[in-house]
């Protein structure tokens, strides 16, 4: 779906630039439309369903974003990970998770690592207690929890896939007033949802 | 006949193997790479790993790594161990990345079989890096494999997995599966036709990337181009593979059908460029190696189109490789600057091109 654009790492990239480097080979370069523009060449399209949608999740996050939190393992903070588009550490997806989620659906199209159908492949994450003996010492064995149970995090991880699905649509059908609604109640939902895992640790 | 690591660097008789010379669709589609990101449990990623750490990263993996017992010609080897020119050979061969091989620093390494076509680089972008390469299409085969692999590791190293999210990476982009499948394609008509364009808006919309010769970041040469899969996350590794696998036949029919139409309506044309390149790679005295890349290219269509019956696609494959900058040297024997290689591997084209007559 998204590809990010190879100059800035963060948007997702729109145009495709032949370009000679110094060797005199050429080059695919995959931009987005902002550094495309400063690369003197013209946005390919206009607006798409994809960057209005992408707009009001980025309004969506600001208001999380009023202190720059640091990573509490690796001391990243979520600019440093824009500038580079490069985590710290494993705790980061979880320090972070607020903006992380609507970040790997713009880019994966999902935020759960399996969907229901996708049972048989989920030996793909290794057993954590086939792994035990050979952690590092420093390491927490990895725990996956047991896919019966439910909890309020994931119950409330669902409905928040569900809203994101909604606001993808009546943002496609241009109701907007109806997006901005939705786009509130994510917002708290994903307040809800960091905050929860802060406490879970 | 267990060789050493460097015996391999020595010889150049298996250096074009990975590329495929027979299957069905043999002669657009190359090669194929599948590779897994992981990382260890309880370390920083290498945006967060300082010296010591990198180090104990590299000393925790070497340790569990070499107690696998993958094939009888595997190694470890450390890039500190290495001369530049080693590594670079590693890199023209597909073994390691660019960014093992070039961009990144600190204590890196590479553990492989090259029999099995299997490496594991360490200190990549990841702390693990699992690649399988293998000639054309036997993509299901490859990923079984590389699945082996994966388990055969993660049964002695704690991989950092998430309950939600699988396993856990660097970038977000290759968390979930960490799974990247690239297949090689050669796609000469497409390019001459400027049909190409539409092949990247294609493969845009069916999430896919395209990419240059050596993957991520690199120039595209030759017409060389890897599709492979954008997303890894929310589907299992199966589903990934379809996705890309289901296009494969599309992009080879519309490369077929532009080579078809240009042969029919542009023959002289066609001929003349083929048989152009044909005559430079025989007699010129200095050449680079992007312009042997472009001209082997030419030259692989002819062989593919049956108007150079003389030349054997493996021969066409090998030269790809042994024409590139540490190749070239190693056929030499000796380091060489830019100006010296270039005449290295005029001369050493003209005589492998002279031996089919
Ligand atoms: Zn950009
Ligand atoms: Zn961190």
């Amino acid at each position: 779906m998204t590809e990010f654009c190879q100059r800035c790492q963060t948007e997702a990239a729109k145009v495709h630039v032949t370009e000679i480097d110094k060797d005199g080979g050429k080059v695919l370069l995959h931009l987005c439309e902002g550094c495309a523009k400063g690369h003197g060449l013209p946005a390919s399209t206009p607006p798409t369903v994809l960057a209005v949608f992408k707009e009001l999740v980025d309004k969506a996050s600001t208001v999380s974003r009023t202190r720059d939190r640091q990573c509490p393992e690796c001391g990243i903070t979520f600019a440093e990970f824009k500038a580079k588009g490069r985590f710290g550490c494993a705790h980061d997806y979880d320090a972070f998770l607020a903006r992380v989620v609507p970040l790997l659906e713009r880019v994966h199209g999902a935020s759960e690592h399996l969907g229901p159908g996708d049972a048989v492949a989920a030996a793909a994450v290794p057993d954590p207690s086939a792994t035990a003996s050979g952690a590092a010492p420093a390491a927490p064995a990895p725990v996956l929890p047991p896919p019966a149970r439910k909890s309020a995090a994931d119950q409330a991880a669902q409905e928040l896939k569900r809203l994101r699905r909604e606001l993808v649509r009546v943002v496609k059908s241009e109701a907007y007033e109806e997006a901005a609604r939705l786009r509130d109640r994510i917002q708290a939902l994903e307040k809800d949802l960091a905050k929860g895992f802060e406490v879970d640790g | 006949m267990a060789e050493s690591p460097r015996d391999w660097f020595a010889s150049t008789d298996s250096a074009g193997d990975w590329m495929a010379v027979d299957g069905p669709d043999h002669d657009i589609v190359v090669t194929t790479r599948i590779r897994l990101a992981r990382n260890v449990a309880g370390f920083p990623f290498r945006a967060r790993l300082d010296a010591a750490k990198a180090r104990a990263v590299e000393s925790h993996l070497a340790e569990r790594l070499k107690k696998l017992e993958l094939a009888a010609d595997q190694a470890y080897l450390r890039l500190a161990d290495l001369s530049s020119l080693e590594t670079e050979l590693l890199f023209e061969r597909h073994c390691i990345s660019k960014d093992l091989a070039r961009e990144l620093d600190g204590p890196r390494a590479v553990f492989f079989s090259r029999r099995k076509n299997l490496s594991v680089m360490v200190n990549e972008e990841d702390h693990l890096r699992l690649q399988v390469l293998g000639p054309g299409r036997s993509p299901e085969a490859l990923l079984e494999q590389l699945c082996d692999l994966d388990a055969r590791i993660g049964a002695q190293v704690a991989y950092a997995t998430h309950p939600r999210f699988g396993h856990l990476t660097s970038c977000p982009t290759n968390v979930g599966t960490g799974l990247r499948i690239s297949v090689m394609l050669h796609l000469p008509a497409l390019v001459w036709s400027k049909e190409i364009e539409k092949v990247f808006d294609a493969a845009g919309k069916m999430k896919l990337a395209v990419r240059g010769y050596h993957g991520e970041g690199t120039s595209y040469v030759g017409d060389f181009f890897q599709v492979s899969n954008q997303v890894t996350l929310g589907k299992s590794v199966d589903r990934l593979l379809a996705d890309v696998t289901k296009v494969l036949p599309k992009l080879v029919d519309w490369e077929r059908d532009v080579r078809r139409g240009v042969r029919k309506e542009k023959t002289r044309t066609l001929e003349d460029r083929i048989w152009r390149a044909y005559g430079v790679l025989r007699h010129a005295r200095r050449m680079t190696s992007t312009e042997a890349i472009e001209l082997l290219s030419s030259v692989r269509l002819g062989v593919c189109l049956g108007l150079l019956p003389q030349l054997p696609l493996r021969l066409v494959n090998e030269l790809l490789v042994l024409s590139q900058p540490a190749h070239v040297q190693l056929l030499a024997g000796r380091e060489l600057d830019d100006d010296s290689r270039d005449l290295a591997r005029a001369d050493y084209l003209r005589k492998r091109l002279a031996e089919t007559g």
